[in-house]
């Protein structure tokens, strides 16, 4: 039974980490913060840490806003088809 | 790259040295050793309605002792490799220490739905099934423990390092601090008592087990978060939200402490003289002090909007003088919590 509870309560965290890990991920590429930055935020912080993620979002988006220079690299809003 | 940044935030003067480039090992070991300690202080307890309190920690679960010895050997290995490579080691202690900091955070959600399962008994509208089981004082020192070590290594990683400066640290996140842990540690603490130790029947009311304390823990341990973020970094938008829930917080405390207050002398009024000996309630101080907490926090919160306030820092980067030798702050923290550790484990094994 102890080897079992050891699997279970392991397994558990491991989950919640890696859930919270997945979900700040998710957070963190919308707003294209660093891959490792975003994975340890998570890991390490859980719901804290994807809180954290949006806010370093917000934070990184509003200086760049201020200073970033319009460049338009294709055309925007065109969809692909993947059974084209 | 063009950034704009608060001009008491990232200057070159903030870095003195190399060596404060990469945190010092000391502290985030103490805060390991910490964590753990944390996990043998008691993590559930169970009142009885005689008075009798049990308490449980994680050597209590079967295979407990072994999860300790894993996490343990996990964060001895992270320490050996932050020797050499200091970033990737405090990582890997910082994980494993995390693992049982969240450990200790799902056993205080498990034991909130455990609770929910069993049939209430209700007296005077508080449901005294809930006040039989809580948290321990363990909990809350394994979760801070392992939050301050994981934001000792979330504030090396970039964008986070170019809004925490490595010198200092926000004066007014550290202050409010206190009274919130203090508020989130005396959530589980006694805060009325219906009936006296003389008669057979004693029910002890913890603040957890008033009506929506579960949401309101849940929020408090998230600003405790967004307050430790707001040390780290330093910029008014994260002191402000923070700022924000506590006063929502603080709100909700001093209502819960009023409340209990005042419906606790208006029972201890409405109850018969003639059974009063077995039905006495008595209001304990830790009801008055989380209250005044509270206020506190309440103030604390409104003075996060004024910028005058969020400028005030304190140096950690500097060595204070201690007796002949200049001692680094952080490791003069980490020598502080060894001693607490020690007192503590001394006091554990004498009593």
């Amino acid at each position: 039974m102890g080897i079992l509870t050891y699997i279970a309560i392991f397994g558990m965290t491991l989950i919640w980490i890696v859930g919270w890990m997945g979900i700040s991920m998710i957070a963190g590429s919308f707003f294209e913060l660093p891959l490792k930055t975003t994975c340890l935020i998570g890991a390490l912080l859980g719901p804290l840490g994807f809180m954290l993620t949006l806010i370093a979002g917000f934070l990184e988006g509003d200086t760049e806003e201020k200073f970033a220079q319009v460049v338009q690299l294709g055309p925007t809003g065109t969809d692909w088809d993947p059974f084209a | 790259m063009n950034r704009e940044f608060e001009p008491d935030v990232f200057t070159s003067d903030s870095y003195p040295s190399h060596s404060v480039l990469q945190p010092r090992l000391l502290l985030p070991v103490a805060l390991a050793v910490l964590a753990i300690q944390g996990s043998l202080l008691p993590w559930v307890t169970v009142r009885e309605f005689n008075g009798d309190v049990h308490t449980y920690n994680l050597l209590d679960v079967k295979a407990g002792t072994s999860i300790l010895i894993t996490i343990s050997a996990l964060a001895i290995i992270g320490a050996v490799v932050a020797a050499f490579k200091r970033i990737t080691g405090l990582t890997i202690m910082s994980l494993a220490i995390a693992s049982l900091g969240w450990m200790a955070a799902i056993s205080g959600a498990l034991l909130g739905i455990l609770g929910s399962l069993l049939p209430s008994v209700n007296v005077a509208g508080l449901d005294l099934t809930r006040a039989s089981v809580g948290q321990g004082s363990g909990v809350t020192i394994t979760i801070v423990a392992s939050f301050s070590l994981a934001f000792i290594i979330v504030r090396q990683l970039p964008p986070l390092d170019m809004y925490s400066p490595k010198a200092h640290l926000s004066l007014l996140p550290l202050i409010a601090l206190l009274p919130l842990i203090f508020i989130a540690i005396n959530m589980h603490s006694e805060w009325m008592i219906l009936g006296s130790a003389e008669t057979s029947y004693q029910a002890i009311i913890a603040g957890d087990s008033l009506y929506g304390s579960g949401l309101l823990v849940l929020i408090l341990w998230m600003n405790v978060g967004t307050w430790i973020a707001a040390v780290i970094i330093q910029k008014s938008l994260v002191a402000k939200f923070a700022g924000l829930i506590s006063i929502l917080v603080s709100v909700v405390v001093t209502a819960y402490a009023i409340f209990l207050w005042v419906g606790g002398n208006a029972l201890s009024w409405l109850i018969p003289s003639n059974v009063d000996e077995w039905a006495k309630v008595s209001i304990e101080p830790i009801t008055y002090l989380v209250g005044l907490s509270a206020v506190s926090l309440l103030v604390i919160g409104c003075l996060s909007f004024l910028p005058a306030v969020q400028g005030k820092s304190l140096g950690i980067a500097e060595r204070g003088k201690f007796g002949n030798t200049r001692v680094h702050t952080s490791d003069l923290t980490a020598a502080v919590l060894a001693v607490i550790v020690l007192v503590s484990a001394i006091y554990r094994l004498a009593t």
